[in-house]
């Protein structure tokens, strides 16, 4: 059997039908702010994996082998530990809040197999982000001996609750979905957004940094861009790109060497 | 603080294989190949957000004898049709769609339809009216360039089928089109184009 030509290489093939069939390109562009939310969903799955694979052997052996190797016995525990406490858990949580009409809903996804990978990861059913347990869902990293990332992580994860919290919970009524749900922009959506650059920061260093990018462009004088380059300044770190993360900082040490965030700053890069 | 001077070998496979890197790569394919297999615009975000769960959870039984985006495009064209399924049997809402049947004879949103160019309006529409099965495998060949050979392996059907399917979709797409621009007054194409 011969492959059949192609309508569109084939030169018989009228021009109205090529302009029809050209019109395939012409596809609505995906909203900024959804594509933000998808890279933190997809960079907080694929922290999953690695965390599921570190704590619970899966194909395994060798995984956690590898892992280990590559961030030492230490920062696995704080890794699993800090990805139950900020990136994994509460994404599901903060994502059933903006799509309100989740797929899962809909008659025809029931037989699909169930989104958690591991049992042992299974996410929280949370009506609203609001809801979250402060502590409760933490104890893993209460365990956890201290450290720089795991007190660095739980530092940070401060602004992003409060965030939350403070946001209006009519939002998780308001019956949206799909696209226009992302449209609202506020400091709770710059908070979730940077949530998923510190969960990848000590798993992926390169996705924390492109996220942290993603907060730049969408956000470029947002309220958390302190928090965003300390993020990115710390990713560069942990790729080895001293003098990039040095450059990064540079600005925000000499425009606010006083502040807080200067301090953390300067703590990583000496 | 220790930190290692670049990524080494085990970490760059890693990342190949994770989901956040394939988002990142492929997020407009994806996001374009959901729209292309009939998904409302307003679902596209849910749909993708399920696309990214399945290709996170079967990631493992990918075996690189297809390209990746065609793994891809096949996992999107289930989503697509477990969604559009869901949406028919949930009587209480009509299927909707971004080609909306129903607005050609009654213009229920004309600030979306003024919005949509004639040609997509109409492709839509002659895609709307191809079977799930079909319409697969026309969107694979014809619009997403991919092989017979390829789309047999994604759907687990013989060549055949794929051949069988794709000439039975292009005279399905082609009648649907002439109907429609016969009801708008404009010339009809001919089925000559078809191989």
């Amino acid at each position: 059997m011969t492959e059949p030509t192609r309508w569109l290489e084939d030169p018989r093939t009228e021009s109205s039908l090529r302009d029809v069939l050209g019109a395939a390109s012409d596809v609505p562009p995906m909203p900024a702010q959804a594509h933000a939310q998808m890279t933190v969903f997809a960079a907080g799955l694929a922290a999953k994996g690695v965390a599921a694979q570190a704590a619970f052997g899966g194909s395994t052996l060798k995984s956690l082998g590898t892992f280990l190797r590559i961030h030492g016995t230490g920062k696995a525990l704080v890794v699993v530990s800090t990805m139950s406490a900020l990136g994994v858990g509460s994404y599901w949580g903060v994502k059933q809040y903006v799509t309100h009409r989740a797929l899962a809903t809909h008659a025809g996804l029931a037989s699909l197999p169930s989104r958690a990978p591991s049992p042992g990861l299974q996410p929280p059913v949370l009506p609203t982000v609001g809801d979250l347990p402060a502590v409760a869902d933490r104890p893993a990293a209460a365990e956890v001996p201290a450290s720089s990332e795991s007190r660095s992580a739980a530092t940070q994860a401060s602004p992003a609750r409060t965030a939350e919290h403070s946001e209006p919970a009519a939002r998780s009524n308001s019956g949206q979905s799909g696209a226009g749900a992302f449209e609202e922009l506020s400091i709770a959506d710059e908070a979730r957004l940077l949530e998923g650059a510190r969960a990848a920061l000590a798993i992926d260093p390169n996705r924390a940094l492109e996220i942290a990018n993603t907060h730049q462009q969408l956000y470029p004088t947002g309220q958390m861009s302190a928090e965003r380059e300390l993020i990115a300044v710390d990713a560069l770190l942990r790729l080895g790109r001293r003098t990039e993360a040095e450059q990064r900082a540079a600005p925000r040490l000499s425009q606010f060497p006083n502040s807080l965030y200067a301090r953390r700053l300067r703590q990583l890069l000496h | 603080m220790t930190r290692d001077p670049k990524p080494d070998e085990s970490k760059r496979i890693e990342r190949q294989l994770d989901v956040a890197a394939i988002y990142s790569e492929h997020a407009q394919f994806l996001w374009k190949s959901l729209y292309r297999m009939g998904v409302p615009e307003a679902d596209l975000p849910d749909a993708l957000q399920e696309v990214l769960c399945v290709v996170h959870r079967r990631l493992a039984s990918f075996d690189g004898h297809s390209k990746l985006t065609t793994w891809l495009f096949g996992i999107c064209l289930r989503v697509a049709a477990t969604l559009r399924r869901g949406q028919r049997r949930r009587r209480e809402q009509p299927l909707e769609s971004h080609t909306e049947p129903s607005a050609l004879v009654e213009t229920h949103h004309p600030e979306r339809q003024a919005l949509v160019t004639d040609a997509r309006r109409q492709l839509y529409l002659a895609l709307e009216a191809l079977d799930p099965e079909k319409r697969a495998v026309f969107v694979m060949f014809e619009l997403e360039g991919i092989g017979c050979s390829e789309i047999a392996t994604l759907l687990g059907v013989p060549k055949g089928t794929v051949f069988s399917r794709l000439s039975h979709a292009r005279h399905e797409f082609l009648e649907q089109l002439n109907r429609l621009e016969r009801r708008e007054g404009k010339p009809l194409l001919k089925l000559g184009a078809e191989s």
